[in-house]
């Protein structure tokens, strides 16, 4: 029992994660059918923020990382996206590859190749034991804030004015418009969010690897774009469905492997995840989208 | 009111709509009706804001608004109510009332919804349900008042009896002639000729993306027969 609660934990520490990365993604195609990769170099942008501001205390340092993701996420929008809005969904792929490896070696160039480490305050790698389970300090850190994120984002998207106008944008982007809704407003709100949400996941990262690097934006950006294709693109309940089996199946590979399989478990989550999109190509929660 | 001159818009290489010119003034109701394909949607499309045509002027109350973005316009008084409704389905029906009221920072957006659930009861019962639930009549009925919301000058209605049942398309009809009566301009695109004939001060009969001929009542409905398709089919109008 106590050992099922343990997995439990493992698995609900990963998924929340998982579901901080995989919103923005599906949040941003959903608006204006982007698949961005370059949400991996907001994260990386994120991470060398908390490195730069180190010198001030944590909670100061965090907060203005957190500004620095979001100025770069309307900025990315503003130089690289709008100017090939409307383009096809081939365009937009390439565009944000184009974004993700320019971003990736400026980063090199000014901080070179070698990983920068970020001292975090040591009680959120200490792990605490209750009742026989282990809970790292970052696994509580990892839930709630993809707790408090979640659930502001839904408050913020079912009652307020501009979450309307965005689940409006996200269904049918031209209606929208033909009522009056500012394509430019709703596309830099939505970069705004994925730039919030990355800044956040930046932290949670820095803290598990203790390390900002050029190229640490690769892995979180491929995990968000398998959640939200589990999931089905474009819809947000469907992200957070695939970030939570995404990680439930990675604990479980884990868990059940047999010790010399171990090092191949992500071989077998993808192949589950394969075996998934054979089934329903879709993805679990199938949205109707037009692109903008 | 509006004034389209010269209008020509192109999907790539293809003209869909060519040297299209005609007026509305303040408080007509006027139809535009032809064949499918004959180019009316695209005509509406043009004056809204979502296609940029390749030549001619759009004027509404003599500024130029043609290749201004369709937010743009709908701030200058002209609201569409497009082909097949388009209502936000994963939003209640009360919220697709708001979001009609986008372009507004008015305080009387509250009542106007209070009055647009008294004009069609169906919109206060169903208020807080997905408005993809509602029935095509409905939802016909949800586009229209949704278009009302943002206080139009002039309505841009795309075939709003198409897929209806018949009672349905007489509701529409009447609603139309109330708006008219209310001093609303309505630019009217119907492929139910009779109908559009009967309401319409002026209705224009658009083929193969040109006009093909101006009628002004239902006395004029075999001329529009023959005009419908360039003469060649015979049509039910």
């Amino acid at each position: 029992m106590t050992e099922l609660i343990q997995h439990f934990v493992d698995a609900a520490g990963l998924a929340s994660l998982y579901a901080l990365l995989a919103l923005p993604v599906a949040l941003i195609y959903g608006i204006m059918g982007l698949i961005n990769f370059a949400h991996g170099e907001l994260i990386m942008i994120g991470a060398y923020g908390l490195f730069i501001f180190a010198a001030v205390t944590l909670p100061l340092a965090a907060f203005l990382a957190l500004v620095l993701v979001i100025v770069a996420a309307l900025a990315m929008e503003r130089a690289a996206f709008r100017p090939v809005r409307g383009s096809s969904p081939e365009t937009l792929l390439v565009t944000s590859f184009a974004v993700s490896f320019l971003l990736q070696n400026v980063a090199l160039m000014i901080f070179g190749s070698r990983p920068k480490s970020v001292e975090t305050p040591s009680v959120l790698s200490q792990t605490v034991t209750v009742g026989g389970v282990q809970v790292e300090g970052v696994t509580i850190l990892s839930v709630g804030l993809a707790l408090v994120c979640i659930g502001g984002l839904v408050i913020f998207m079912r009652h307020t004015a501009f979450g309307m106008a965005m689940r409006a944008s996200a269904e049918d982007f031209t209606m929208a418009r033909l009522v009056g809704i500012r394509a430019n407003a709703v596309i830099s709100g939505t970069f705004a969010i994925s730039g919030a949400a990355a800044g956040v996941a930046a932290f949670i990262l820095v803290v598990q690897g203790g390390s900002a690097f050029a190229t640490m934006g690769l892995t979180p950006v491929i995990i968000a774009f398998v959640a939200t294709m589990m999931g089905g693109l474009g819809s947000l309940s469907g992200a957070l469905i695939g970030a939570c089996l995404l990680g439930a199946g990675t604990v479980a590979f884990d868990v059940m492997l047999p010790t010399q399989l171990r090092s191949a478990r992500d071989a077998f989550v993808y192949g589950g995840v394969l075996l998934l999109l054979l089934v329903r190509p879709q993805g679990i929660v199938a949205s109707r989208r037009e692109r903008v | 009111m509006l004034r389209v001159d010269g209008l020509e818009v192109r999907y790539g290489r293809l003209s869909a709509v060519k040297a299209v010119s005609f007026e509305v003034g303040e408080g007509e109701c006027i139809g535009l009706i032809g064949a499918n394909g004959a180019g009316k949607t695209t005509t509406l499309s043009a004056i809204a804001g979502i296609l940029a045509p390749a030549n001619g002027t759009i004027e509404i109350e003599g500024e130029e608004i043609a290749r201004q973005s369709p937010e743009a316009i709908v701030r200058r008084g002209v609201a569409l109510v497009p082909e097949g409704r388009r209502i936000f389905t994963t939003l209640s029906v009360e919220e697709n009332l708001r979001i009609g009221a986008s372009i507004r920072d008015d305080d009387e957006v509250g009542s106007d919804i209070e009055r647009m659930k008294e004009r069609f009861p169906v919109l206060r019962r169903y208020a807080d349900t997905h408005a993809g639930k509602l029935s095509g009549g409905e939802q016909q009925q949800l586009a229209i008042a949704r278009a009302l919301m943002s206080r139009p000058r002039l309505l841009l209605l795309d075939e709003p009896s198409l897929g209806l049942a018949p009672l349905m398309v007489d509701a529409v009809f009447e609603l139309i002639g109330q708006l008219r009566a209310e001093g609303i301009t309505i630019l009217l695109v119907e492929q139910n000729g009779r109908r559009t004939l009967e309401l319409a001060d002026r209705t224009y009969v658009i083929a193969s993306g040109s006009l093909a001929m101006t009628a002004t009542g239902p006395e004029d409905l075999d001329e529009v027969e023959r005009a419908y398709f360039g003469g060649d089919a015979a049509v039910e109008v």
